[in-house]
């Protein structure tokens, strides 16, 4: 009995940190197709793996090359978006997201970071809300372990040892508390990708409102609000109009 | 000539019911070449109607000669309406034709006749273009082969056996008899062990006529691929399925032909692959194939700090996987960003042609004349059987001091010449594991983390156990009590394996005491039995127990001074352990 429990928990393991064989194998038969060029071919498959339920940076990755190669900036854009979330710290990912947001700034002015502010979104690119959080719990409980260990020895060398662990590992838990609570705000965020080109953003939920602005395929928008058929988008610069709710997908 | 003559079993039609029959003819295409077949189908239904003995087909010639017919089909159905019953007959005759001369032609109308009645088909009007050009070369007459089935689907290689890497042209070839319609591609063939390109697809059929084992068939080229192996061995080509209808020689409700549908497949084929010859030379990247290197530079003279564009091409009817970017060893003097490579396919006498371009940007630093050398590139040819270099022209530039000091014109990353691509795929990845931020946004993840206060709390609670064991000599004495009665015990009791009943004894009743004196913090001896009770009631010890222990007691004194046991060590042994659990327990 116990060996059964014991057999069905490393299944449960397995199947929950490895994902499945058959996305594998779709993911890897996608991956031929797109190293031959066909493109379309290897976005359904792509498209298949994902339908297994399984949410992973490299096949996010992957599809969003895909539609690239196909000419489909948004959804591209919309794909590495969602890879982003999963592990930022991936450098390819990032030159991707990068000419993606040169080829946005040739349509619409980007103001440029400050230097806090960019040194801020690299802090928050270490790592997904979920490495911040396994981080956050292995310190929190090497400090919980030495702290017990600090109280039962009795040794003064010893003491000073782990008291300087201590703080050391206070330091690291609210440095990772902080990053996770950083990061899982900005992934909360309510934030879209336009998905068609040169999308008319307006004063107001409907055509007869003026033109304020046109959004290029691929630019991440915040999401305000949604209404008969209708988005109130917010470019991060701070431009603000409505869209149709159509020509974005939340990320 | 073709004839009037009468032909297939023919019909003769009596009518005795009021409805007009329905009498038609139509042929399946409105222009045929020289040479192809046309179906040309004549129908009747009604009620109340007797198939007679024939119907006189038209003159056609000079432009069609008839090859053959097929039924009659003949359907009839009953019905009684009224108490009058009708009987609804539809009947149906195929005529294959074949264009023998070009131009416009107009097949007259046809008539059979009832009683006083004669009814007619419209005429039909029909092209007749000159024959197409010929189609792809078929396949030879091969000696002893004839078509098990008709209609059958045959792959056809262009050799016997290949190299991984080198080109395959495989063609399907349809091989009928029974005219068709509508074919269509049923199944792609599974070509797991290769890279595939497609070479050719036939809009339309174009049969040659060929004869195999006495009996002419039409055979068709219906689509070709170039095929790469990736390995050696004996990869399979899987089997491809075709789709068509032929008529099914009845009519629907409506007079409409009816049709079934049929498919055909041709049988998978492994192909022979040998492993390259050993012996490759440095930087062969497995190009299989005749190849030729081309290198050309937009000018020959250029100032220090202007552009050129040097395109290196490298064509071949091998994999164009493995045309990599060739070595370019430019003299230290240019500035090179990587190239743009752009590939062109093309099929060239019914074989892929590969061209990739790689195109540099070069910024000259210094003047001087430069040599751009030859760029080399490795393959192996099949039909040599062995390695060869393919090789391009050296190129001399002169470079002059261009204004300004050199190297100042530089190329920024934003010039049109330099493209931007995205990163390529990631692949290789041995498992695709869930990241799924899972139980990171869950609070009782967060919250659990405070069962560490408990660890906590333990080690503190460690912390004043251990001050007052060595503040309080009683309290020390009494947690050590119940351990080191158990010791004693165990020591008494390895006298009973010695039989030695006296020191056993005298052992037990010194671990009794002992434990008495730990336990209550007085000296274990010296203590009067009426002692020990009044501490044990003062310590509020049930009666049982304080009764037990003086009977114990008891009994071993009176071993000790007997020499021996009464009746026997172990219940003693026992009693003695149960007492004191039992008062450790009312202690508590």
């Amino acid at each position: 009995m116990k060996k059964n429990i014991l057999a069905l928990g490393l299944m449960i393991i397995a199947f929950a940190g490895f994902g499945s064989p058959a996305a594998l194998s779709l993911f890897n038969q996608a991956n031929s197709l797109y190293s031959r060029g066909r493109f379309e071919q290897a976005i359904s498959f792509y498209q298949q793996a994902l339908q297994s339920g399984i949410q992973n940076s490299d096949l996010y990755y992957n599809l969003g090359n895909a539609y690239y190669k196909t000419g489909d900036l948004g959804r591209a854009a919309l794909c590495w978006r969602r890879a982003e979330r999963l592990n930022p710290a991936d450098p390819d990912l990032r030159a991707n997201l990068e000419l993606t947001g040169k080829m946005i700034s040739e349509h619409l002015p980007v103001p440029a970071q400050s230097s806090l502010t960019d040194f801020w979104r690299r802090v928050r690119d270490l790592g997904s809300a979920q490495k911040w959080g396994t981080r956050f719990s292995i310190f929190i409980w090497g400090f919980w372990l030495s702290l017990f260990l600090y109280l039962i020895f009795s040794a003064r060398r010893m003491k000073r040892i782990l008291l300087g662990l201590n703080l050391i590992l206070v330091l690291l838990t609210l440095a990772a508390g902080a990053g996770f609570g950083f990061r899982y705000h900005w992934e909360q965020e309510p934030a879209g990708v336009v998905l068609q080109k040169n999308v008319p953003a307006r004063s107001g939920p409907g055509e007869n409102f003026s033109l304020l602005f046109e959004l290029p395929a691929g630019a991440r928008v915040l999401i305000r609000e949604c209404g008969s058929g209708y988005c109130k988008v917010e470019f991060p610069p701070g431009m603000i109009g409505w869209v149709e709710g159509k020509t974005i997908e939340r990320i | 000539m073709v004839s009037l003559a009468l032909v297939g079993s023919g019909f003769f039609i009596a009518l005795s019911g009021q409805t007009r029959p329905n009498f038609s003819a139509q042929l399946d295409q409105t222009r045929v070449p020289v040479g192809a077949r046309a179906v040309l189908t004549v129908s009747l239904e009604g009620e109340n109607i007797e198939v007679g003995r024939g119907v006189q087909l038209p003159e056609l010639s000079p432009y069609f000669q008839m090859e053959g017919q097929m039924g009659p089909s003949s359907r009839t159905e009953m019905s009684i309406i009224n108490g009058r019953m009708t009987k609804r007959t539809s009947w149906q005759m195929q005529y294959v034709l074949i264009a023998v001369k070009s131009g416009q032609f107009t097949i007259p109308r046809m008539a059979f006749s009832s009683g006083n009645q004669v009814y007619y088909t419209s005429p039909i009007s029909v092209e007749i273009t000159e024959a197409k050009t010929a189609a792809p070369a078929g396949p030879a007459e091969s000696k002893g082969f004839s078509p098990p089935e008709d209609p059958y689907l045959k792959l056809e290689l262009d050799q016997g056996e290949y190299y991984p890497g080198e080109q395959i042209r495989v063609s399907w070839y349809l091989y009928y008899q029974e005219p068709f319609v509508n074919l269509s591609l049923g199944m792609s063939p599974v070509l797991a062990d290769f890279n595939a390109m497609e070479l050719e697809t036939a809009a339309q059929l174009s049969p040659a006529q060929k004869n195999f084992g006495g009996r002419n068939w039409n055979v068709s080229f219906v689509r070709s691929l170039a095929l790469f192996p990736l390995r050696a061995g004996k990869p399979a080509i899987g089997s491809m399925e075709l789709r068509f209808q032929r008529s099914s020689g009845r009519r629907d409700f409506f007079g409409m032909p009816l049709v079934q549908e049929y498919s055909v497949r041709a049988e998978p084929v492994s192909v022979i692959v040998q492993p390259l010859p050993a012996g490759a030379p440095a930087g062969f990247t497995g190009a299989v194939g005749t190849f030729s290197v081309y290198s050309h530079l937009s000018k020959t003279e250029t100032r220090t700090g202007e552009n050129l564009n040097l395109e290196i091409e490298i064509q071949g009817d091998g994999n164009p996987d493995y045309i990599l970017e060739p070595k370019l060893e430019f003299p230290p003097a240019f500035e090179i960003y990587p190239p743009e490579i752009k590939l062109e396919k093309e099929v060239e006498a019914g074989r892929l042609q590969s061209h990739k371009r790689f195109n540099y940007v070069a910024v000259a630093r210094e003047a001087g004349e430069f040599k751009i050398p030859e760029v080399s590139f490795s393959y192996f040819d099949p039909g040599a059987k062995e390695y060869r270099l393919a090789q391009s022209e050296p190129i001399l530039v002169k470079v002059t001091p261009g204004p300004g000091l050199a190297g100042t014109a530089s190329l920024s990353p934003s010039s049109p010449e330099i493209k931007a691509d995205i990163r390529f795929i990631k692949s290789g990845q041995k498992e695709l594991p869930d990241q799924s931020p899972g139980i990171f946004g869950k609070g009782w993840f967060w919250l659990s983390h405070l069962a560490g206060i408990f660890l906590v709390a333990a080690a503190f609670w460690y912390r004043v156990y251990q001050a007052r064991l060595e503040s309080d000599p009683g309290f020390a004495r009494k947690q050590r009590a119940l351990g080191q009665f158990k010791k004693q015990a165990k020591r008494a009791k390895n006298f009973t394996r010695a039989k030695d009943y006296l020191q056993f004894s005298s052992e037990l009743k010194k671990a009794l005491l002992e434990y008495l004196g730990n336990r209550f913090n007085q000296s274990p001896w010296g203590l009067l039995e009426e002692e020990m009770v009044e501490v044990m009631k003062k310590e509020k010890i049930p009666e049982e127990l304080i009764r037990e222990l003086i009977h114990l007691l008891n009994d071993l004194s009176q071993a000790q001074y007997a020499g021996k046991i009464a009746p026997e060590p172990e219940p003693l042994l026992s009693r003695s352990e149960k007492w004191a659990q039992a008062l450790e327990k009312a202690g508590k």
